[in-house]
């Protein structure tokens, strides 16, 4: 068979298909002339290469029975759903909430949420949020897209109609979730959903998500499935349902009505806002694009950051202060690839991140890191990627203390570093 | 119920676990700067990807897979015209793999996975899932810049989630069969975001190319060396060879101008833009049957298929450096420019010439030891006579093993692998395209040069399978009651639509827009018929604009049946997105579920919309340029309404899919009020007497303060309705108030006697009070 013959020139062709043997006396064989050849249809195996006739049962996505289940999960969810709007105009501070301080808002002209145009849209809503009752005495959590400036007025409807007047306490910019407030009468318990535990989400199963974003009394659904875990760092679960300011605050659930996450809008460059843009609205960019984030409220960090934020603190992400690369690294090799990959020499050097420089004043400068160090522990879990390091510091915010366990001269140090938010 | 869903979704689960450890993030030498997605086909590590992602990371770099490890990978062979390409991972012993499909077999509607590494979001290495449908088979998505790279001359166009970083990995079935190669998607107005459209390499085309990759060749594409057109008017067109090269194996086999074309490797001609998608699929030096229609007598022929150059874009000349041979205290000469030929790592100038016969070698090795061991599922008997015997031999006595390439053998396509057996002598082997688990499909002794004794002959055309079956049997008739829609555009808007057919005497509804202003209005029927239409009536409320076409039509949408259509409900939006479908192909079926139904304030940009009463609010991405007037329906076929105009919601700020109901379409057509819309039942004649509350309100703080009450006249209607000082306006009438400005606008539109609703908060609590306003000057 002819591979060698360049492109465009006919000349340099040894010889192609069929030209050795009248062509007309194949029509209709089914299988190869001349002797010791195999006929094709003995050797052609029953396997996954035979072209079948039949076509097998292919399943279809669009389950028959997943509609009245879909409903049934929002009817479970739907007592701690609740619809929020702000009011008043951005600058002036409502003084009897906690929290306000004057240089929230630098200055107004437009509504509480529609600071400045972002990414993918032309000109913000102004419509509701949505929001979830987390606790029998009133705390609602929220999504921070929905509160970039603090408003001065805000209000909860329930599901049943009951209206209050609501308080921000805390916001948490490395979730993209805040805490509101609201005095609930007494006697008065609000329904509090049920949350999955993370460890028994997977990939693939339903995922339902709520928002009353379009001014609509009943949640309006948007489903699909849950199409990764532990992203952004390890903080949110991953979904194709459409997740938009119609939902942002609000539950994405499971077919049984329990809470996996709350709808925010996410982007693996979360940090320091570019100009012009507020910090929360990184990732508003991909809504509805079917990648779309839910922040789990269940877990070990969930109520840690839970009691930061009834505080009213904000929490800011952590950052430390220096660049680092890897110890192990050599040109086209990268930690974590496989045995074989590795030179048959040990390492002298231990598998951590050699810290290169260190900012003046920073948070590492602070706690006595030095370049030449080579972090081999942080907060006693393993860091020998700049990857594995985001992901251990996402646990942690601004203002946490965290050991490290450093390297240096041949002897291991344990020093502590308290985070400093990132500007 | 709950348990049929819960087990149909562990099933899901299960296959996703079972496939996504085939499934590899493609990075080049340094993971941190991106890359896209691919999956392995064998144990030993073969996989496929895109070529426009090694094109970018370069010929080696690292993969991650799902265990959480990054693994080495070297290049072996790339497709560019395809856009396909095959790397090897090294580092272990056994990778998991997954197998490949028959893409022949999808129809819209069948579900399918998509797997890959969208926007480089698995840190972990675990590859992002999504669920969606087939939309639309065979079609056409032109190469880079009207080039011949790139091509996805016969796509899978599905709606699962397709956005950057998903390039090269994998489409499934939801039984785990690979049958694509995602790669590409239509983007638009918001930039490289995924807007419900995306392509995908169907897996019996990477099937057909899979022999010339494995012998690390640059592949090349078929030409026929002759072009087609259509001839007469859809749907009784022909395809005639409109222009043919005189040298071309069809012109020697007797073809000639104005001939019609019947079918070519085994598949109906039925238009000119079918052929050219058909023939991108075939890799160059096949042969197939061609069969033609000359002087009303049928003529067939084999035709060995020639190769489509690539045009290697040529490169300025760079000035460059002699290397200093005297010593430092003299001058470097000056740079000197002289011309250099474009860098072409992937062989595009020298495309079909093995380049690296020792990775080829070792490939050949591999791929021989695996079928001679019947690795397969099932171990095929040794075979009596000639074959049998050299079947026997241990692969150790095998020498000069090469893969020589693709073929085309028993009507499909194969790995031909040449070498050379102590007794046996030199010989031709011919496998299946299963790498995993290789079985011999046809082999024959050779003679010293290395030509094999015998050929496969190019079999005539299989037996034809079986029409594909739809999942949904009411898909058929919606594809025939939905129509495209072509008209003139203006700038940013399209000129074209869809529409659906809503009675058997030829009237159509569509959206809204410029192109129905157009005096050449057309509308494609599903066979291709291009028919005039007029605008016979429109309707601003609704946006949308009745036509008339001037023939009959059977299969027509029944806009009394109003199917009841509840939040969750599945449904499906036929239309004709990108305009990707064009004369009688298909229209794009997207499945997704009914959100909401409510009214909504809509705008274009930053222009509100007159569009009243409620729309159907969907999850199915339908807001996209050619899908309004599309038909929203449910899984029986019913209507549920009309795809409405591009519209951004004014409460989200966001693109919105939504549909206009049947039961407000059927009133706009049978001239009855319309739910929802207008100014219904408000009876007697406006009251223009000037409106008093009583209210004042705290202004020296300027216009754009707080609306705080500051005092309330005694006895005035806000007092009687409870009004206090302090309190702050938070709406009037249902208006949102959120400032001095806003709260005296609506103040003034009240109305004497009319009983409006203010929201006022008071200390912790918000308020509804009734205030019926006096006529100002009254007690």
């Amino acid at each position: 068979m002819i591979r060698n013959r360049s492109s465009g020139c006919r000349a340099g062709r040894r010889w192609r298909w069929g030209a050795k043997l009248p062509y007309r006396g194949l029509i209709g064989a089914a299988c190869l002339l001349g002797i010791g050849s195999l006929t094709l249809a003995q050797t052609a195996p029953a396997g996954p290469s035979a072209r079948g006739l039949a076509r097998p049962e292919i399943p279809s996505m669009l389950d028959s029975d997943l509609p009245a289940v879909v409903r049934a999960a929002a009817q479970v969810i739907r007592p701690s759903v609740v619809t929020i709007e702000t009011f008043g105009d951005i600058g002036f501070a409502d003084p009897t909430a906690p929290g306000n301080t004057p240089g929230n808002a630098p200055g107004g002209g437009r509504g509480p949420r529609s600071p400045q145009p972002m990414l993918g849209l032309a000109e913000p809503g102004a419509g509701p949020c949505t929001g979830l009752i987390i606790s029998p005495d009133g705390y609602i959590i929220t999504s921070t897209y929905n509160f970039l400036r603090r408003p001065q007025v805000i209000t909860i409807t329930l599901a049943d109609g009951t209206q209050y007047v609501a308080h921000l306490l805390g916001r948490d910019d490395t979730r993209g979730v805040c805490l509101l407030k609201i005095n609930v009468p007494a006697g008065r318990e609000l329904a509090v959903p049920t949350l999955v535990d993370p460890a028994d989400l997977k990939v693939g199963q339903w995922a339902i998500a709520l928002g009353v974003g379009y001014g609509t009394a009943t949640p309006a659904v948007s489903v699909r499935i849950i199409s990764g875990l532990k992203r952004i760092f390890g903080r949110a679960v991953q979904t194709d349902a459409r997740i938009s300011p119609a939902n942002y605050g609000g539950p994405l659930i499971d077919i049984e009505g329990r809470v996996i996450g709350i709808c925010v809008p996410l982007s693996p460059q979360a940090g320091p806002a570019p100009p012009g843009m507020l910090a929360g609205a990184a990732g508003v960019g991909w809504y509805d694009s079917g990648v779309g984030f839910a922040v789990p409220l269940a877990g070990a960090d969930a109520a840690r950051w839970f009691d930061k934020l009834k505080a009213g603190q904000d929490l800011r992400p952590g950052r430390m202060g220096v660049l680092v690369s890897p110890s192990a690294a050599e040109p086209g090799e990268m930690p974590g690839a496989g045995p074989a990959t590795r030179p048959a020499s040990a390492h002298p050097v231990p598998a951590g991140l050699i810290i290169r420089q260190v900012q003046p004043g920073s948070a590492a400068a602070k706690a006595g890191l030095q370049p030449g160090d080579i972090m081999t522990a942080v907060a006693g879990r393993p860091a020998a990627s700049l990857a594995e390091l985001k992901t251990v510091l996402a646990h942690y915010v601004a203002g946490d203390t965290i050991p490290l366990t450093v390297r240096r001269g041949g002897k291991n140090l344990s020093l502590s570093i308290t985070l400093e938010p990132a500007e | 119920m709950l348990a049929e869903v819960r087990s149909a979704q562990a099933r899901r689960i299960a296959v996703i676990r079972q496939v996504i450890p085939a499934v590899v993030c493609v990075f080049g030498p340094n993971p941190a700067a991106g890359g896209g997605a691919g999956v392995l086909l064998s144990p030993d590590g073969l996989a496929v990807t895109n070529f426009h992602v090694v094109a970018a990371t370069g010929e080696h770099g690292l993969a991650g897979l799902s265990d959480g490890r990054l693994y080495p990978w070297k290049l072996v062979g790339v497709d560019p015209g395809g856009d396909l390409a095959v790397i090897q991972l090294t580092g272990r012993d056994a990778f998991p793999y997954a197998s490949l499909g028959d893409s022949d077999r999808l129809a819209p509607g069948d579900g399918v996975l998509a797997m890959g590494n969208p926007f480089a979001l698995a840190e972990d290495y675990t590859p992002s899932v999504s669920l969606g449908i087939v939309s639309g088979v065979h079609r056409y998505q032109g190469g880079e810049g009207g080039s011949n790279l790139l091509v996805y001359g016969d796509a899978i166009q599905v709606d699962s989630s397709i956005n950057p970083g998903n390039s090269g990995g994998p489409l499934f079935t939801l039984d785990g069969k690979v049958v694509g190669i995602n790669g590409r998607a239509s983007f638009a107005e918001r930039g490289r975001v995924n807007v419900g459209l995306g392509y995908a390499i169907p897996s019996n085309q990477i099937a057909n190319f899979l022999g010339d990759l494995l012998a690390t060749r640059t592949c090349r594409h078929a030409t026929l060396d002759a072009t087609f057109r259509d001839q007469g008017p859809a749907p009784r067109s022909r395809v005639i060879c409109d222009a043919l090269d005189r040298e071309s194996a069809l012109a020697r086999a007797g073809l000639q101008l104005g001939d019609r074309l019947i079918s070519v490797a085994g598949v109906p001609i039925r238009t000119a833009n079918q052929l050219a998608g058909l023939i991108t699929t075939l890799p160059a030096g096949w042969t197939v049957e061609v069969v033609w229609e000359s002087g009303g007598r049928q003529r067939r022929a084999a035709i060995a298929l020639d190769a489509l150059p690539y045009k290697v874009p040529p490169r300025p000349p760079v000035p460059r450096m002699r290397p200093a041979t005297r010593p430092a205290t003299q001058p470097a000469t000056a740079p000197v420019p002289a011309a250099r030929p474009y860098p072409d790592p992937f062989g595009l100038a020298t495309a079909g010439v093995i380049r690296n016969p020792a990775l080829n070698q070792r490939l050949a090795q591999a791929l021989l030891a695996r079928a001679l061991s019947g690795s397969g599922a099932a171990a095929e008997p040794v075979q009596s006579g000639a074959a049998g015997a050299w079947l026997a031999q241990p692969a150790a006595t095998f020498s000069h093993l090469r893969i020589e390439g693709s073929a085309r053998v028993a009507g499909g396509p194969a790995i031909e692998l040449s070498g050379r057996q102590p007794q046996r002598g030199p010989f031709v082997a011919w496998f299946d395209t299963d790498l995993a688990h290789p079985h011999l499909l046809a082999y024959s002794p050779a003679d010293a040069s290395g030509r094999p004794r015998d050929v496969p002959a190019p079999q005539a055309a299989p037996a034809p399978a079986p029409a594909v079956a739809y999942p949904l049997a009411a898909i058929p008739s919606l594809l025939r009651r939905t129509v495209k829609i072509r008209g003139a555009g203006i700038g940013a808007e399209v000129g074209y639509a869809s529409g659906i057919i809503i009675s058997p005497d030829g009237d159509v509804l569509t959206a809204a827009g410029v192109y129905t202003a157009d005096p050449n209005l057309k509308v494609v029927l599903a066979d291709g018929t291009v028919v005039p239409a007029m605008v016979w009536r429109r309707s601003d409320a609704l946006q949308t604009v009745w036509l008339k076409i001037p023939v009959k039509t059977p299969d027509y949408f029944n806009l009394s049946a109003q199917p009841r259509g509840r939040p969750g409900d599945w449904v499906l939006a036929v239309g004709n997105p990108f305009q990707v479908a064009q004369g009688p192909e298909p229209l794009s079926i997207t499945a997704g579920v009914i959100c909401a139904r409510a009214a909504i304030g809509l705008r274009k940009r930053l222009q509100d919309l007159p569009l009243e009463g409620d729309v159907l609010l969907v999850d199915a991405i339908v807001a996209n340029p050619g899908a309004p007037g599309g038909a929203l329906v449910d899984l029986q076929g019913d209507l549920l309404g009309m795809v409405g105009k591009v519209a951004e919601s004014r409460a989200t700020g966001t693109r919105i899919n939504y549909a206009i109901p049947a039961d407000a379409l059927d009133a706009f057509v049978h001239g009855r009020p319309i739910p929802g819309v207008g100014d219904q039942g408000r009876p007697g004649v406006p009251d223009v007497r000037p409106a008093q509350t009583g209210i004042r309100l705290f202004t020296l703080a300027g216009n754009r303060t707080p609306a705080f009450v500051d005092a309330v006249v005694p006895g005035s209607p806000a007092a009687q309705a409870g009004l206090a000082k302090d309190d702050l306006l938070l709406a009037i009438a249902g208006r949102e108030v959120r400032h001095v400005a806003d709260a005296q606008k609506a103040l003034a539109g009240l109305s004497v006697g009319r009983t409006v609703t203010i929201l006022v908060k008071r200390g912790n609590s918000v308020l509804t009070l009734s205030v019926t306003p006096r006529e100002k000057g009254r007690p």
